[in-house]
């Protein structure tokens, strides 16, 4: 499937074609400008909102005004951080499956779908070019916001490789939720159906994890959880611990707020042994959990747009 | 020889219990242009589908060119130009941009695409369009645009569904004679009409389909003689010599239902039903020549695909 990449991309009109249509006209231009502007409204809140939090608050453990500059901008520029990537993380789990949802059930209704996969185009060429026109334009999503994590790069607060890694996350997101709507919009029967399914799996994933990450926080530490598993030997207390830790890591915003949280804890970028259970047990950053996770789920999604699209149907 | 390119074998196609196609068997020679007709949910579509490998059949086989649909369906639709009786198209596309994108479809070399379409355009006389959107062109213009996506990869064959539906007469007219040109460039057509004129005057095979059934197929020609059990047959005669005309014609026992009527310059007008065959129709002049009627015209009425159509179909829908 790898070898096969090259010439999915070579010369693939699918592409040229998908990414004219979605650049020609005004609803692209309107689309990145309003993306542009909510992130701008976003990272003035933030940065007003933290700034005077800080001057208070620095005034009052901070005599040195050097020291407490360097603390506000590295306050500030974490802030941003978060905020721009948690606001990309819903635009790209949001926007990506809208517009995958119609990428092969439009060919449906505008009735070009049997033109096209009479041609000598294959159905990899079909969907890896549908795929990659896509990404293409969730990465100038993504790539659009770097000005604005420059910014919190620039305020202090951030390493550049926590920078990278989210920019490749959100690239990872995309790719996992327009695999995903990709798929669907192999089977929908219309553009409407493929948006109603993908939300119904969109929104639980997305909401649902971090509400059962929730749940769960409040009773592991409450007493509950502590009478049931206290006492516990090491192979399920570590069973248990990855359980949870896979159940955190397949969720993009669950993943990021763990990943951070494990960085700025463990200072490692991919491994550690933490104290679980009353032992130690090694465990992987989420974000790395996610990347394999992501990148099984969309090949796998993937695959099976492709096999739908090579069937020739009986109806 | 001709040989035959297109062969369907025994096909039947059907919808949850519902025979659509049942057990069709026809084949199409190569250069033939096939008029496939029928009423609506005949099976027309359903059977160019599984032609053009998009839809799979429930028994059967059809094979183009030696090569099964279903088996070798890359190597058939290489083979295959497919119109259909829509015309699909995508937002914000020039003509050119819809045929140069197609034409990648079908790894055509971008060096190679510009004479390529150039000449397509001309052919189906869409130059003058070149860069307006699809979606600005007129429904002739885009059925001749849709033959044009059709034959970006010179392919040998071409299955029109219902290619003159909803076109003006000037556009048929030019659809027609485009048909034509293409056939002498070689292609063998397949098409599917409603248009009972189109076909007659295009076709040189038909096969026709009612309720997933074939109740007719074959050459044209062959086809007319076959089904024509009466013919009709005007005389008109030289003068007044109406008596010997009728006297030569009580003779033949094929010859039925005279009427004569004189005309404005005097001659005499004959009407009769005649059943005989060619053999018959010549025997029938020479009796009337040897009888010394002097015989000004002598013409037979052909029967119409739209008679042959309806005699042979009963209106019944699958």
């Amino acid at each position: 499937m790898i070898k096969d990449v090259p010439a999915v991309w070579r010369n693939n009109p699918v592409v040229v074609n998908e990414l004219r249509s979605r650049m020609r006209g005004r609803r692209t231009f309107l689309l990145l400008t309003a993306h542009l502007v909510l992130l701008s409204i976003l990272v003035f809140i933030i940065y007003i909102t933290v700034y005077q939090e800080t001057q208070i608050s620095n005034a009052y453990y901070y005599s040195g005004s050097f020291q407490r500059a360097l603390e506000a901008s590295s306050t500030l520029g974490k802030a941003i951080f978060y905020g721009t990537v948690t606001l990309l993380l819903f635009v790209v789990t949001l926007i990506g499956p809208a517009f995958t949802a119609g990428a092969i059930v439009s060919e449906k209704e505008r009735q070009t779908y049997d033109l096209l996969v009479i041609t000598a185009l294959s159905p990899k060429a079909i969907i890896g070019g549908k795929l990659s026109a896509i990404l293409v334009f969730m990465g100038l999503l993504v790539l659009a916001t770097l000005p604005f994590q420059s910014m919190a790069f620039f305020l202090g607060g951030v390493a550049f490789t926590e920078i990278i890694l989210s920019v490749g996350l959100l690239l990872l997101t995309a790719l996992l939720f327009c695999s995903l709507g990709l798929y669907v919009s192999t089977f929908a029967r219309s553009v409407t159906i493929a948006n109603m399914i993908n939300y119904a799996f969109v929104i639980p994933m997305l909401l649902g994890v971090p509400f059962m990450a929730f749940l769960t926080g409040i009773l592991s530490s409450g007493f509950f959880f502590e009478r049931f598993f206290n006492g516990l030997p090491y192979l399920p207390a570590a069973a248990i611990t990855y359980g949870i830790l896979f159940f955190l890591s397949i969720n993009p915003l669950s993943m990021a707020v763990t990943s951070e949280i494990f960085i700025q804890e463990t200072g490692s970028y991919f491994f550690s042994v933490e104290k679980f259970f009353d032992f130690n047990i090694p465990i992987v950053a989420p974000w790395l959990i996610f990347t394999v996770f992501s990148l099984v789920m969309s090949a796998i999604f993937i695959r099976a747009a492709v096999r739908r699209v090579e069937r020739v149907p009986h109806k | 020889m001709t040989t035959d390119l297109i062969v369907i074998d025994n096909l039947s196609k059907s919808f949850d219990g519902r025979n659509a196609v049942d057990g069709i068997s026809f084949s199409i020679a190569a250069g033939a242009i096939f008029g496939f007709i029928g009423p609506n949910g005949a099976g027309k579509t359903t059977t160019i589908r599984i032609l053009t490998t998009l839809l799979q059949p429930t028994g059967g086989a059809v094979t183009v060119d030696g090569r099964n649909v279903l088996i070798d369906k890359e190597a058939v639709r290489r083979q295959l130009g497919y119109v259909p009786d829509f015309f699909g198209t995508y937002n914000d596309m020039t003509t050119w941009e819809y045929l140069d994108f197609f034409a990648g479809c079908y790894h055509i070399p971008p060096a190679n695409r510009p004479a390529l379409i150039t000449d397509l355009l001309t052919l189906v006389d869409l130059t003058h369009r070149r860069d307006d959107y699809v979606n600005s062109l007129s429904r002739g213009m885009k059925q001749r645009l849709g033959l044009a996506r059709a034959l970006i990869h010179d392919p040998q064959i071409l299955v029109l569904d219902e290619p003159a539906a909803g076109l003006d007469p000037r556009a048929r007219v030019e659809f027609r004679a485009l048909l034509q040109e293409l056939q002498t460039m070689g292609k063998t057509i397949l098409f599917s009409s409603h248009i009972l004129a189109d076909v007659d005057e295009l076709c040189t095979d038909v096969g026709i389909i009612e309720a997933g059934k074939m109740v007719a197929v074959g050459n044209l020609q062959a086809l007319r003689a076959e089904l024509r059990a009466t013919r009709t047959i005007y005389l008109t005669l030289l003068g007044n010599q109406l008596n010997a005309a009728l006297a030569a014609l009580s003779y033949a026992p094929q010859v039925t239902d005279v009427t004569h009527s004189q005309n404005a310059e005097g001659d005499w007008d004959l009407q009769f039903a005649f059943s005989g065959d060619k053999v018959a129709v010549s025997a029938l002049i020479a009796r009337l020549v040897a009888a010394g009627v002097p015989l000004l015209s002598f013409r037979e009425e052909a029967q119409s695909l739209e008679e042959m159509f309806m005699q042979l179909t009963e209106g019944i829908v699958s």
